[in-house]
C-alpha cells in the first residue's frame, strides 16, 4: 500500500512544481526549462541550513521558498527582453549552473548529494515526524492546494488578465499602460518561490538533497505535465503531473513490465503522447478558461451577452460614455500635447529632426506625408517605444520625454496599432478590461499604480475591495464594448474577430484607458469596406467625448473625412500645416507627395 | 472594362488577366475583387497609397499569395488554385522586390548564376555574358559582394539577375525606392527598353511622374479595390492638384 501511498505524494509535490510553471509558462508565456533547478535551490537550503544550524522544518522550507524566489528574481532580471527561444537557453543555462554549483560544493555534498539529519516535523501544527508515506499525504494535500489557490487567484484575475496579455503581446499590454518588466519580475520570483518550495518538499520526502533528483530531465518533466495538462489550466496541470507521474508505476506493477524496460517505454509512450497530443489536442488535456463547475452550470456562470450592436450614434446619445472629462476642463490650456525640437537618428539617417508639433485638445489632427517620411516613428517616440535622441514632450504641461511606455500610457497618451494587436487569445470584453484601471499612487498598488486586483496586495488580502473594482471594470467594459457595438461578441477571442471587428475592439480598449490624447495608426487600413463608415464615425464620436486624435493614415480620403488640422510630414520634419484643402492645393507639396520623374 | 484607347484595332489576347481576385493575411482583407489585364508587351502601373495592395497584388500574380477568391490567367493558362513562385518562374514571370531584391552577402556573379537558374551551363554563361554586354559595370565588378555595391549598382544587379531566364512577364515593385532622381530616370529608361523588346511589365511606384514615364495605362487601387483605370496620358492629362482625390 506504502507504494502507491507514495507514488500520490509524488504526484501532489510535482502538482506544486506543474501548477507554478504553468502560471509562469501558460499565463504568462515565459517558457522555462529551469523550475526543477529552482527546486534544487529551495531543497540545498533547506537541506544545509537543517544540518549547519538545525533549523526546523518550517523556517527550512521557508528560507528555501525565498531562496529560490530570489533566485528567480535574479534570472528574471536578463530574461526581461529575451525573445522566447533565448529565454529557453537562458533557463537551461541557468539550469546546468546551479546543477553544477551544489554539486561541486564539497559543503552541499558534492555529487552524492546531502541526507537530511532529522525528519520533517510539522510542529508547532500537530502530526510529529513524517516518516511513512501515509504520514505525508496529508500535509502535501494541503500545501499542493495552498499552491493551487494562490496560483489560481493571481492567475484567474485582473493580475492575470495582465499576465495574459504579456503572453498574447508584450508591446501592447505596455502600451496600454501595463509594467511589463515588473510584472515579469514579480511572476519569476514568485513562481521560483514556489519550485523552491516543491523542491523543499522533495528533500524531506526523499530525505536527500543531490542533483539527480533536481536535473534538466527532471526540468522537462514538469514542463511536459503542464504542456500535458493544457497551459492556461490548473487543474490540468494537476491532471498532467498525476499522468506523467503514473506512467512508470502503471506500466511497471499493472502491465507488468520489467522496471527497466519500464522506464524505456515511459519514454516512448511520453514522445508519442506529446506528438499526439500537439496534433489532435494542442490546448492540452484541459484547455485554458475550461472548468469542470462551469461546464456543469453553463447557463450561470456564463455572462449574459445581450445583443446590442445598436447603431454608434443612437446607443451614445442615450448615455455619456465614462470618459474623463474633469471639473476643471475649461481651466485647461488648449494644447494638450506640445512637441518642441524633437529628434532621432537611426544611425545617419535622421528619422525625425527638430520637429514641433501642437495638438489643440478636442481636435483631430493628422499626419501626412510621403512613404519613410517618419509618421509612425513619431508615434513610437511620443508614446516611449522609440526613446528621441533631444527635445521635450510635453503632456499636459508635463515632461514625458524618457518615460517608460506603460507610464506614458498612465498619463494619458495612448495609442493604436497598424496591425491592430489585439491579445488574440482573450477576449472582446478582457481586451477593453485590460485598459481599464482605477489609478492610486499608494506605494503598494506597484507595479501599475492601480487598485483592485492588479496589485498583490489587494489581490490576495483585500479579495472584497478586488472584487469591487473587477465588477466596475467589467461593467464599464461593456459600456465601451456597447458604444463600439460589439457587445454581443464580448466572450468571442478577439483573435476570432474579423480584423474590422478587431479594429473596434482596439479602439474600445483605447477608449477605456480614459486616456485624453489618443494617437491612432492608419486606423482604417486593412479593413472591409463595410467596417470603414463604422469606423469613421466612431472616430469622430471620439472626439465628442472630448477626446484629443491623431491619425496617421494614407488615405487622403479618410483625412479629408476626419481631420481638423493636417501636419504635412516630409524627411523627419513637419513643413507644413493647413486644412487638407489646404494643404492639397499646394504644388510644391503635391510634388514631394507624388515625386517628380 | 475600358476599352484600350491608346491601342487601334481590336485588343490582342492579355498576357495576364486577373478577374475578381480577392487575398489577405490572416483575417485582414487587402485585395477585394480585383480585376485587370496586360497585354504583351505594355507596361501598366499599379498606383495608390500606402497599404492599397499593390505589393500584395504583384504577390498574388507570383504565386507568393494564396488567393482566397478569383482567377488569374498567364499566356492563356489558368493559374490555378496551386500557384507558386517556381511556376510563376517556369511560365515566364519575374519578380523584383521592393527591398532585398540581391542577396548581399554573394558575389555579383554569384547573384547572375542564381538568377539563371534551371538553365544549363552553357547557355547560363552565355546569357550572363550577354548581361554584361548590358550592364558592363556588372562585368567590372563580377566578384565584389553585392551588398557592399551602390543601391543604383544593386538595382542593375537585380534587373539583370530577372532577365536572364527571358522573363515575358516582369513585375517590379517600386524600383525607383531609395535612389536619386537620376539613378531613378536611368531605371526608368532600362525598363523603357525591356518594352521594346516585348516584356510586359507590371510596375508598383510611389513617384506617379515616374510610372508614367513607363506605363501605358495605370490602375489607382485604394483599400483593395481598384478605384480608377485610364490611360496614362489621360491621368497626366488630370494634373498633379486633381491626383490628391484618388488617394
Amino acid at each position: 500500500m506504502d507504494y502507491w501511498w507514495d507514488i500520490l505524494n509524488l504526484v501532489l509535490i510535482f502538482s506544486v512544481f506543474a501548477i507554478s510553471l504553468n502560471l509562469l509558462v501558460g499565463y504568462t508565456g515565459q517558457v522555462s526549462i529551469a523550475h526543477a533547478a529552482f527546486g534544487a535551490i529551495g531543497g540545498y537550503t533547506a537541506a544545509y541550513l537543517s544540518a549547519q544550524i538545525g533549523l526546523p522544518f518550517w523556517p527550512a522550507l521557508v528560507a528555501g521558498a525565498l531562496g529560490a524566489g530570489f533566485a528567480g528574481v535574479l534570472m528574471s532580471l536578463p530574461a526581461l527582453r529575451l525573445s522566447p527561444e533565448y529565454l529557453v537557453l537562458l533557463t537551461i543555462a541557468v539550469s546546468s549552473i546551479v546543477l553544477a554549483v551544489v554539486g561541486a560544493v564539497p559543503e552541499l555534498g558534492g555529487a552524492y548529494g546531502m541526507i537530511a539529519s532529522k525528519p520533517a516535523n510539522l510542529s508547532p501544527l500537530p502530526g510529529g515526524d513524517l516518516i511513512f508515506p501515509h504520514q505525508w499525504v496529508m500535509p502535501l494535500l494541503a500545501f499542493a492546494a495552498f499552491t493551487y489557490l494562490v496560483c489560481y487567484r493571481m492567475g484567474e484575475s485582473a493580475f492575470g488578465r495582465v499576465l495574459r496579455a504579456i503572453r498574447d503581446d508584450e508591446t501592447a499590454a505596455r502600451a496600454l499602460g501595463s509594467n511589463v518588466f515588473a510584472f515579469k519580475v514579480v511572476v519569476f520570483g514568485i513562481t521560483s518561490a514556489f519550485a523552491g518550495l516543491a523542491g523543499v518538499l522533495l528533500f524531506y520526502y526523499n530525505q536527500i538533497a543531490s542533483t539527480s533528483v533536481y536535473g534538466l530531465d527532471v526540468s522537462l518533466k514538469i514542463f511536459a505535465m503542464t504542456i500535458f495538462g493544457g497551459l492556461g489550466n490548473f487543474t490540468g496541470s494537476i491532471l498532467g503531473a498525476a499522468v506523467v507521474q503514473l506512467l512508470q508505476p502503471m506500466l511497471e506493477r499493472i502491465v507488468r513490465i520489467d522496471p527497466g524496460q519500464a522506464f524505456l517505454i515511459q519514454l516512448v509512450v511520453y514522445g508519442l503522447g506529446l506528438t499526439v497530443l500537439v496534433r489532435v489536442r494542442p490546448q492540452g488535456l484541459l484547455p485554458e478558461g475550461f472548468s469542470l463547475l462551469r461546464a456543469l452550470r453553463p447557463a450561470k456562470t456564463r455572462l449574459a451577452s445581450q445583443p446590442s450592436a445598436k447603431p454608434i450614434s443612437s446607443t451614445v446619445a442615450a448615455k455619456p460614455a465614462p470618459c474623463a472629462q474633469t471639473a476643471g476642463a475649461a481651466a485647461q490650456s488648449s494644447v494638450i500635447l506640445e512637441v518642441r525640437d524633437l529628434s532621432k537618428r537611426f544611425g545617419g539617417i535622421a528619422a525625425c529632426r527638430e520637429l514641433n508639433l501642437d495638438l489643440q485638445r478636442g481636435k483631430i489632427a493628422a499626419l501626412v506625408g510621403p512613404n519613410g517620411a517618419g509618421k509612425t516613428t513619431v508615434f513610437n517616440l511620443l508614446t516611449g517605444a522609440l526613446r528621441a535622441d533631444g527635445g521635450s514632450i510635453r503632456l499636459q504641461g508635463e515632461n514625458v520625454r524618457g518615460l517608460a511606455p506603460d507610464m506614458i500610457a498612465r498619463k494619458g497618451m495612448v495609442r493604436s496599432f497598424q496591425n491592430v494587436r489585439v491579445f488574440a487569445r482573450m477576449t472582446a470584453l478582457e481586451n477593453v478590461m485590460l485598459g481599464i484601471r482605477e489609478l492610486s499612487t499608494d506605494w503598494w498598488c506597484w507595479p501599475n499604480g492601480t487598485r483592485g486586483g492588479e496589485n498583490l496586495a489587494d489581490l490576495l488580502l483585500l479579495p472584497h475591495m478586488t472584487g469591487r473594482v473587477e465588477r466596475h471594470t467589467h461593467e464599464r467594459a461593456m459600456e465601451w464594448l456597447r458604444l463600439v457595438g460589439l457587445a454581443n461578441v464580448a466572450q468571442t477571442p478577439a483573435g476570432a474577430l474579423s480584423f474590422g471587428q478587431q479594429k473596434l475592439v482596439s479602439f474600445a480598449r483605447l477608449l477605456g484607458t480614459d486616456a485624453d490624447l489618443l494617437l491612432l495608426d492608419e486606423p482604417a487600413s486593412g479593413i472591409d469596406s463595410k467596417w470603414v463608415e463604422q469606423i469613421l464615425e466612431l472616430v469622430a464620436h471620439m472626439r465628442e467625448l472630448g477626446k484629443t486624435i491623431c491619425i496617421v493614415e494614407h488615405s487622403i480620403h479618410v483625412v479629408e473625412r476626419l481631420a481638423d488640422t493636417v501636419f504635412f510630414m516630409e524627411l523627419g520634419h513637419i513643413t507644413a500645416q493647413g486644412t487638407i484643402g489646404e494643404l492639397t492645393s499646394d504644388p510644391r507639396l503635391a510634388e514631394v507627395y507624388f515625386g517628380t520623374v | 472594362m475600358a476599352p484600350f484607347e491608346t491601342l487601334a484595332g481590336p485588343p490582342p489576347d492579355p498576357l495576364l488577366s486577373v478577374a475578381g481576385v480577392t487575398a489577405g493575411y490572416g483575417k485582414k482583407r487587402v485585395l477585394d475583387h480585383i480585376g485587370l489585364s496586360v497585354v504583351p508587351g505594355e507596361a501598366i502601373a499599379l498606383l495608390g497609397h500606402n497599404g492599397a495592395g499593390k505589393t500584395t497584388l504583384l504577390q498574388a500574380v507570383f504565386g507568393l499569395q494564396p488567393l482566397w477568391q478569383g482567377e488569374m490567367f498567364f499566356a492563356g493558362r489558368s493559374l490555378g488554385p496551386r500557384h507558386s513562385a517556381p511556376a510563376a518562374v517556369a511560365l515566364g514571370m519575374a519578380m523584383i522586390p521592393a527591398e532585398r531584391f540581391v542577396f548581399p552577402d554573394l558575389t555579383v556573379l554569384e547573384n547572375l548564376r542564381l538568377g539563371a537558374r534551371g538553365l544549363n551551363a552553357a547557355e547560363s554563361a552565355r546569357r550572363i555574358e550577354a548581361a554584361y554586354a548590358d550592364y558592363p559595370v556588372l562585368h567590372e565588378r563580377a566578384d565584389q559582394l553585392a551588398g557592399s555595391m551602390s543601391g543604383g549598382e544593386q538595382r542593375m544587379v537585380s534587373l539583370a539577375m530577372a532577365l536572364l531566364r527571358r522573363p515575358s512577364l516582369l513585375l517590379l515593385d517600386e524600383p525607383s525606392l531609395g535612389l536619386s532622381p537620376a539613378i531613378a530616370e536611368q531605371m526608368m529608361r532600362r525598363v523603357r527598353g525591356l518594352l521594346t523588346q516585348g516584356v510586359s511589365v507590371v510596375l508598383v511606384e510611389q513617384n506617379i511622374p515616374a510610372a508614367l514615364g513607363v506605363a501605358s495605362r495605370i490602375y489607382v487601387l485604394r483599400s483593395g479595390r481598384i478605384i480608377l483605370e485610364e490611360s496614362a496620358t489621360a491621368f497626366a492629362a488630370r494634373g498633379r492638384e486633381n491626383w490628391w482625390n484618388l488617394f
